[in-house]
């Protein structure tokens, strides 16, 4: 079978010792730079990439594919340590990740973490090998009013990311699309709600905001606790998952595996998408959705499975069709063009070697991220025992700086300190930030398909339910209204009747 | 007793508040319709909106409501953590890298609940060090380190 | 009390101090003494970021100081260009000129950080590039007198996507509009990419690409080329015609990149750097690797520079005017 040949090409040039070594010093760099706070995939790629060029071009693109997958585990680890989401896919890694830290459980959460990123990331590169074609033509198929109705899906399931209010909930997503609305808008080029401030032309960062309203605002809620409290519990009960752990979270991590996969592939959607809604579909289906937030494992494991499967997939339509679906891939094109290698229908028959190469390193850089990083679980969570009051100046001020590199603008780490201010107020009255986030994330492409769509149909708003595609995602969309209102409502109920009990 | 539940009511006044300000800001770009939608029908609409949640979050607080009082607020971890972040901003491109985490840290620490000297200087040194060593030397980032 | 602080700053300035040392060597002699800020109106990956790499890793080795890339996105390049323009004039802050940022935003905004021609001291152009005039291939146009025909034949319902207002995929198409008398829908996009993506898949019809984005494209059938943008015929396409061949005189455009350094820098300073930069493109390592990323090298004068914007400038204003884009 041909499958099996391409695979056996792609072993042989990725298990000599010298690529071997690349794709372990490249996961070993890039976990290292993505553990600091702001230091992304992006960052560490564009940092690391004049390294590779005196590379040849397979040993260099193995060596970056691991800088990218541990630059990517790197933000899961800070995490889950001090709540600081150090890129976007990683602030719904926070929401349980942190909270288990906080019960002396960050050695099971950061190995879950690993563990369900290394199955969605073997998992996905299969696929790549398998279907890339056939999946980037499924990529063409999502056109503007696709996206749109995409897009809302994903905000009737950002409702389900609180477990407060549904009213505050839902105003905590419009107002994330009103910060989205911030900056230039395309179709103009007119400058939104930027107040005069020519540094807010691109808009807000969402690494900012998201460090400043979950990282900081956790710190000043510490702080503001007690006396002397230690926030970390001191005795670490165990650096491994238990068996009820993986009897609880292998089947988000499927599920998860499955909206990673999937949306990966979509130039755009990306991996912030995809671990927002694998958290908020499991909380969705839980049993117990009370659980989510508190330290559930599966709200670690599902997020981190879609991030990680969507990570590899977007290598997809980057290969095939020469369409980067994300900065990083936008790199990685860049890179691959620099080797002389034109990315596009043919990447595969031209440079089967490199191409086949790439496919098995991704799954060995994986591979490597597992072995690398479960001993490393015990250093990181001795790290938890430094006092608090010397942890927290320290993050703050890895924060600052990870903060400014990303742009060297000061007036983000001031956006940072602001976003901190509202974190904790918004905190204070019970509103929580993470449907913020997500509508910041979606309101943007939201807004974007929606016009560029009705601009499309010349006015025409049924292009919206003539596109199958389309028509399926809103009815998806409508049955996730239906979910989300029925229950409200049946709990009103029960509340109206136990009136008083709280 | 009428107002129990004060956390709601803030939290509408906020979003109406908010919602207010979009809508006021934002009518003055191009509406457009909903048909060929300018670059200020969205934001009007979401302003619109946010309006309408507030009302109704903050008007839910005024009828029904569990008691909810403002929880206590302690204004020294928040403004000492949110002014070193801010200096940070403003001493680091005119002074330099290493004495705008000197100051962060010095401001950070007087946030905590107990402040050593010796301690603090310490960590400061530590983090300036560490940061130049990782920022600067290790991943060869533009910062200039001091300059007054 | 007083004394402890001094103590604890003593402490921790000694321990930075030794590192700083450490780092700084000691380098005293003339210009260049520390190292340079390169800034780049763009974030990290694509073109421009990656001729400021190639060529800033060049002049390290010859300048013997090291060229830090800065990367200062935002407002398509002005506040790159405003951080330039207010630094120093001691040549260790210097732009990453990038074409349209400098000759377009002029037309497009109403209010400038900077005045591009007044406030910056040009020293050289490194590189070029162009673009290419590119369809989905179900329309089954082969050239541009095609597509031309076509679109007169149904006003109107052709898109032509575009990176976003103002940029050179978006005023080429303009131009092209204005030239051969047809109407065409604008649907912007966020970015090259996207926009390319939209024509593979048929959403809209009609894109001015950039070369080392389409050219896979193009070869793998995916898209079809009806024009290059430049005075000459690509070397990588030799059989497309230029706009310029297909009947449309002066239709040019190009996008470059360039150094730039703040008005009032040094003569010797600006003579220093001039001849870094044409060492640098003079290296047959230089020139591939630019050559890889869809450009090629051309070096200039500084007088040339000069020049190239003050013409630039003045064609984008008319395109703009003649598009009927009114300035924000």
């Amino acid at each position: 079978m041909a499958f099996f040949d391409n695979l056996a090409l792609g072993f042989g040039v990725a298990l000599t010792a010298s690529h071997l070594l690349y794709c372990l010093l490249g996961v070993t760099l890039g976990s290292f730079i993505g553990v600091l706070p702001g230091l992304g995939p992006l960052v560490t790629i564009s940092m690391l990439l004049p390294i590779t060029f005196n590379l040849e071009p397979t040993s260099a693109l193995i060596m970056l594919a691991g800088i990218y997958y541990g630059a990517s585990y790197g933000g899961s680890t800070t995490a889950i340590l001090v709540n600081l989401p150090g890129e976007s896919s990683s602030v719904v890694t926070c929401l349980d990740g942190h909270a288990m830290a906080k019960q002396g459980r960050a050695g099971p959460a950061l190995a879950i973490a690993a563990l369900s990123s290394f199955f969605a990331g073997t998992v996905a590169t299969a696929l790549i090998a398998l279907f890339a074609p056939p999946l980037a033509g499924w990529a063409l198929s999502f056109g503007s009013p696709e996206y749109f109705s995409l897009m809302l899906v994903g905000l009737l399931t950002a409702a389900a990311l609180a477990h407060g209010s549904m009213l505050k909930s839902m105003a905590m997503v419009v107002l994330g699309l009103v910060l989205g609305t911030i900056g230039t808008d395309v179709n103009s080029g007119l400058y939104r709600l930027t107040f005069g401030v020519p540094e807010l032309s691109d808009g807000l960062s969402f690494v900012v905001i998201a460090m400043g309203m979950f990282g900081i605002a956790e710190i000043v809620a510490n702080l503001e606790q007690g006396t002397a409290r230690e926030v970390f519990t001191g005795k670490v009960r165990n650096l491994m998952p238990s068996r009820r752990d993986i009897a609880d979270s292998w089947r988000a991590v499927l599920r998860g595996t499955g909206i990673g996969s999937f949306l990966g592939i979509l130039p755009g959607a990306g991996t912030t998408i995809s671990s927002f809604l694998a958290y908020a579909m499991e909380k969705r289906f839980a049993r117990d959705p009370s659980r989510f937030g508190t330290g559930a494992i599966e709200g670690v494991a599902a997020p981190e499975a879609a991030n990680n499967a969507a990570a590899q997939t977007a290598f997809i339509p980057t290969l095939t069709l020469g369409i980067p679906g994300s900065g990083t891939m936008a790199l990685v094109l860049g890179a691959l063009t620099i080797y002389g290698i034109d990315p596009g229908p043919r990447v595969m028959t031209s440079h089967p070697d490199l191409f086949w190469g790439l496919v098995v390193s991704m799954w060995i850089g994986n591979l490597m991220l597992v072995i690398l990083n479960l001993p490393l679980i015990g250093i990181w969570v001795r790290m938890l025992r430094v006092p608090y009051r010397l942890l927290y100046p320290s993050i703050v001020v890895l924060c600052c700086v990870g903060v400014y590199t990303l742009a060297f603008s000061y007036l983000d780490v001031v956006f940072m300190a602001v976003s901190g201010v509202a974190g904790y107020v918004l905190v204070k009255l019970e509103c929580e930030p993470a449907p913020l986030l997500l509508g910041f994330v979606l309101g943007p492409m939201m807004e974007e398909n929606l016009r560029r769509s009705m601009v499309l149909s010349r006015g025409d708003p049924s292009i919206f339910v003539t596109q199958p595609i389309s028509l399926g995602l809103l009815v998806f969309a409508a049955i996730l209204l239906a979910l989300l209102v029925v229950p409200a409502i049946r709990d009103k109920r029960a509340a109206a009747v136990s009136e008083g009990e709280h | 007793m009428r107002l129990r539940n004060q956390k709601d009511l803030c939290a509408g006044l906020l979003f109406m508040a908010i919602g207010a300000v979009v809508v006021f800001v934002a009518s003055g770009y191009p509406i457009g319709s909903a048909m060929r939608m300018g670059p200020g029908y969205f934001p009007v609409l979401l302003g619109g909106i946010l309006v309408v949640l507030g009302a109704a979050i903050g008007g839910r607080a005024l009828w029904t409501g569990d008691p909810a009082p403002l929880p206590p607020v302690r204004l020294r971890p928040l403004l000492l953590v949110t002014l070193s972040i801010l200096v940070f901003a403003l001493m680091l491109e005119r002074f330099g890298l290493v004495p705008a985490i000197v100051a962060t840290v010095l401001a950070s620490c007087l946030g905590g609940h107990e402040f050593r000297w010796r301690e603090v200087a310490v960590l400061a040194a530590i983090l300036a060090a560490a940061s130049v060593l990782i920022f600067h030397l290790g991943l060869g980032l533009p910062f200039t380190l001091w300059s007054w | 009390m007083s004394n402890k602080i001094c103590r604890a700053a003593g402490v921790g300035f000694a321990f930075a101090a030794a590192i700083l040392i450490l780092a700084a060597g000691t380098a005293f002699a003339a210009y260049p003494e520390k190292a340079i800020r390169l800034v780049v109106p763009f974030a990290p990956g694509g073109g421009t970021d990656a001729a400021a790499r190639i060529v800033g890793d060049a002049m390290t080795g010859l300048l013997g100081q090291q060229i830090v890339v800065e990367n200062k996105p935002g407002a398509a390049g002005n506040i790159a260009l405003d951080t330039v323009a207010k630094a120093a004039p001691d040549g260790y802050t210097l732009l990453l000129g990038f074409g349209s940022s400098l000759t377009v935003n002029p037309s497009l905004y109403k209010v400038m950080p900077a005045d591009v021609q007044k406030d910056l001291a040009p020293i050289s152009t490194l590189s070029t590039s162009e673009y290419m005039l590119v369809v989905n291939p179900s329309l089954k146009v082969k050239t541009v007198a095609e597509l031309v025909a076509k679109a007169k034949a149904e006003p109107g319902k052709l898109n032509y996507a575009s990176g976003g207002k103002g940029t050179p995929l978006h005023l080429g198409a303009e131009m092209l509009k204005k030239r051969a008398g047809i109407d065409m829908v604008h649907i912007a996009y966020r970015g090259g990419g996207p926009a390319s993506k939209s024509v593979m898949a048929n959403e809209t019809q009609v894109l001015f690409a950039s070369f080392p984005s389409s050219l896979p494209k193009v070869k793998a059938g995916t898209l079809t080329a009806l024009a290059s943008t430049g005075p000459k015929r690509s070397r990588s396409l030799p059989d497309l015609p230029t706009m310029e061949e297909a009947g449309y005189p002066g239709f040019i455009v190009t996008s470059w990149t360039s150094i730039l350094a703040p008005a009032g820098t040094p003569k010797p300073v600006i003579d220093k750097l001039h001849a870094a930069i044409e060492k640098a493109l003079a290296m047959e390592s230089v020139r591939t690797k630019i050559e890889a990323v869809g450009q090629s090298v051309a070096g200039s004068t500084p007088e040339g520079l000069a020049t190239l914007i003050k013409e630039d400038i003045a064609r984008w204003r008319k395109v703009v005017q003649d598009a009927g884009i009114k300035p924000e």
